[in-house]
């Protein structure tokens, strides 16, 4: 058998465009490990036809003599280090391990090819060494960190029972990291402490770019003199600063190098339903694209605006574009065809919030059963209650009015 | 001749018997799973867990706002010894060849035959971010669960609305967190909250799926905020029967405990429950699990960011009367007594066989280890 290991030819191949990171070289036989970063495996070159077809007709558990580990940060390789999940192959060119999983960048890989165990295997004298390489995938140079695009509301002065901020980042983000690198400061620059309710599983939408950040509703109820320990997140009158700090880990593994900060000012408490009675619709004209426009009386929740107003005619649902803006207390649709003369409908779902999540229907987290422990009540159901409609007309008037 | 007899009837008796036990298997699993599909389950996480009947478990998937049913197909019986592994996100990174910091835990069950330990966890972030389910068995050695092949059943928790906001992509950003779920009398039970309008029902959702959930609306008073709240997201639950009836157990933040009887969760209610106790403010209840311990006590477990485990004997909660009054000046707990164990920094727990619990817990150096506790 070590005729056969003699046999494998002094090889130095390269696999793609990777490097092989060491070379084994004993005398005659020279073996290979080769490390490709974009398919996730490692090879061992160098072996003769005949060694590979030994091998292959003898079913070696390759497992047991090619390993691939993923090094943890500064302890190193030792013999309780499990290997990497793969599967092996013996090809007529070499001996391939495929991890199951993707390399991820910046994690210290090792392969070991077990020279003596393989040697035994073929029956060879040789004691042999282990073949060692160690590789870490390089991040993409080009790879630019992502960074706060827009903070929800984007008003500056917020009601002391603000409910939520929404945060948008340029890109994907990583999760489990948001209540580290978030967090409010007071006039003096202190930190605000249990601000935030922390849920372990991040409101992020689902593609981690945008963060919904909820204030701990125990902190910012309304009038009530003993309702928490801790006391108001916020004072009226008082000004605060929302900060993203510049350690927060994007979703490539980049700090986002950019601190960002929004300051405002509390005013007192919103504890009142939404009113759609005070809100103003400006009706296009019909041939036009411009925009319909609603005027509300108070800021409204950036992200339901963009879910809970529908537009219907003749029964459909129209498409378009939906824009907030004068701090969401503007809303305004433009259709992706232009406006057909005739009667319209406004449908506004009633769970529709305003900033401090009082809704169509209810005021914030009001008490809704009246009778004592363990009742049950059908009313104030999520869905139950019909949409607010507002019916207009739309005609070929060259001329926008106002609808009350 | 008189040995190649015996021979035959040992293999004749031994088919028998392996047909019956074929074919009480298949008939056992294949009421629950005639529904279910062959293939790689299409969801976007694995995030909480339960075991239900027959070692299907469940999973919450919560960016693509749906429950999985997986039929895990591990019915090998195990004894009950210990189990306990130092350093097991590390190891589970070793495995999935990812750094320690690559790697989030986030849940662990116990399956209720093989009493392999099943955990959930995600590899790596943003876009690239994958999700894993794990098997650790009591001799230590660890395992991936192959979901490319698997038996599963979906349910859809949620419909997409017809004008919904959505990135550059056109992507939903909406998208419902799944705070915690269980299984219990036909039923999964799943807690949760949406990432827009604050609303955090509790559904039901019969199994096997047929499309069909009650949405019930709860509320509670929350003793240390001195007020009832109807919109507080329940933390962690348990599904518990006290003299024959049935509960859901709830912990919520800031930690109030709160029972509500099964039969009031129907759909479109919105149902008060009735809070036993206040464990304690500045508090999240991580998990909470039913418990017997070797004398026969009937205890529930439960596991909290701020404090040890605590022991409670929901016997106890019968004559509790419910608690709606705020704590006095110096006061920090109230209702139902509870035992405080020495078990600190503990994330997720459950029953591992009749004579541990096992618990994922954090040590001193921010490791996490595995460690079982004798009942």
């Amino acid at each position: 058998m070590l005729l056969i290991f003699m046999a494998a030819s002094g090889l130095w191949l390269y696999w793609d465009s990777s490097v092989p990171k060491e070379i084994y070289s004993n005398g005659q036989k020279r073996l290979v490990l080769a490390v490709n970063y974009d398919s996730s495996q490692v090879k061992v070159q160098g072996f003769s036809q005949e060694a590979l077809h030994y091998l292959r007709e003898r079913s070696l558990d390759l497992s047991s003599v090619f390993k691939v580990y993923a090094i943890p940060g500064e302890s190193g390789w030792d013999h309780s280090t499990l290997p990497v999940d793969g599967n092996w192959e013996i090809t007529k060119e070499n001996i391939l391990f495929r991890s199951r999983h993707d390399w991820l960048p910046d994690v210290n890989y090792v392969a070991r090819l077990d020279q003596a165990a393989l040697n035994a295997f073929m029956g060879s004298s040789g004691s042999g060494s282990v073949i060692n390489t160690s590789f870490t995938v390089p991040r993409p140079a080009d790879l630019q960190p992502e960074h706060v695009t827009d903070v929800y509301p984007s008003a500056d002065v917020l009601p002391q029972n603000l409910l939520k901020f929404y945060i948008h980042f340029s890109g994907p983000m990583a999760r489990g990291n948001a209540y580290e690198h978030i967090y409010i400061l007071n006039e003096e620059g202190e930190m605000v402490p249990d601000a935030f309710l922390e849920l372990p599983q991040e409101l992020w939408d689902p593609h981690a770019t945008r963060l919904t950040i909820l204030f701990d509703p125990g902190r910012i109820k309304r009038g009530l003199e003993r309702h928490n320990l801790m006391g108001v997140a916020f004072e009226p009158g008082k000004e605060y600063t929302l900060v993203v700090d510049s350690s927060m880990i994007d979703g490539n593994g980049l700090p986002i190098g950019t601190r960002f900060e929004k300051s405002f000012h509390i005013t007192k408490p919103d504890s009142e339903m939404l009113d759609h009675e005070q809100w103003t619709i400006n009706i296009p004209d019909a041939g036009s694209r411009r925009a319909l426009v609603i005027h509300f009386d108070e800021s409204l929740d950036h992200a339901l605006l963009h879910r809970m107003i529908d537009l219907n005619h003749q029964g459909n649902i129209l498409f378009g574009h939906i824009e907030t803006n004068n701090a969401e207390k503007v809303w305004r649709f433009i259709p992706d065809e232009p406006w057909q003369a005739g009667h319209y409908s406004l449908e506004i779902k009633p769970e529709l919030e305003d900033l401090a999540g009082n809704n169509l229907i209810s005021v914030f987290d009001v008490q809704l059963s009246d009778s004592t422990e363990q009742s049950k009540s059908t009313k104030h159901q999520p869905g139950a209650s019909s949409n607010i409609v507002k019916n207009f007309e739309i005609k070929f008037t060259g001329k926008e009015f106002q609808y009350q | 001749m008189k040995s190649k007899l015996f021979q035959s009837v040992v293999v004749i008796l031994g088919m028998g018997l392996i047909f019956l036990v074929a074919f009480t298997d298949s008939h056992e699993t294949s009421g629950l799973t005639a529904n279910f599909e062959t293939g790689t389950p299409g969801h976007m996480a694995i995030g909480e867990l339960a075991f239900g009947p027959q070692g299907i478990l469940f999973y919450g998937d919560s960016p693509g706002a749906s429950i999985f049913a997986l039929d895990t197909k591990d019915s090998k019986r195990s004894g009950n010894s210990a189990m306990n592994v130092d350093d097991i996100q590390g190891k589970l990174a070793q495995k999935l060849g990812a750094g320690v910091d690559d790697i989030s835990i986030q849940d662990m069950v116990v399956h209720p035959v093989s009493h392999n330990a099943y955990m959930s966890l995600r590899r790596g972030e943003g876009n690239n971010a994958t999700y894993h389910l794990m098997t650790v068995s009591t001799d230590g050695s660890i395992n991936e669960v192959d979901l490319s092949n698997a038996s599963f059943s979906q349910f859809k928790l949620a419909k997409v609305p017809s004008l919904g906001e959505t990135d550059r992509r056109g992507n939903s950003l909406r998208s419902s967190s799944i705070t915690d779920l269980s299984y219990a009398n036909g039923k999964v039970f799943v807690a949760g909250i949406s990432n827009e309008e604050f609303a955090s029902g509790f559904r039901q959702i019969s199994f096997p799926f047929q499309g069909k959930e009650a949405l019930t609306t709860l509320e509670i008073y929350h003793v240390s905020h001195g007020q009832y709240e109807t919109n507080a997201p329940i933390r962690t639950f348990v599904s518990y029967s006290i003299d024959d009836s049935n509960y859901i157990v709830a912990g919520y933040t800031c930690t109030p405990l709160v029972l509500f009887p099964m039969d009031n969760l129907e759909d479109g209610e919105h149902v008060r429950g009735k809070t036993v106790a206040e464990l304690g403010n500045r508090n999240r209840p991580l998990d909470i699990i039913p418990y017997t311990d070797s004398q026969g006590n009937e205890a529930l477990m439960i596991a909290n960011s701020s404090y040890s485990v605590m022991r409670v004997n929901p016997k106890s909660f019968t004559n509790q009367s419910h608690l709606d009054q705020p704590l006095k000046n110096g006061e920090e707990t109230k209702g139902i007594k509870f035992e405080a164990l020495d078990y600190h920094n503990v994330k997720h727990m459950d029953n591992l066989n009749a004579d541990f619990m096992v618990m994922l817990q954090q040590d001193e150096e921010g490791n996490l280890n595995l460690r079982s506790i004798p009942k």
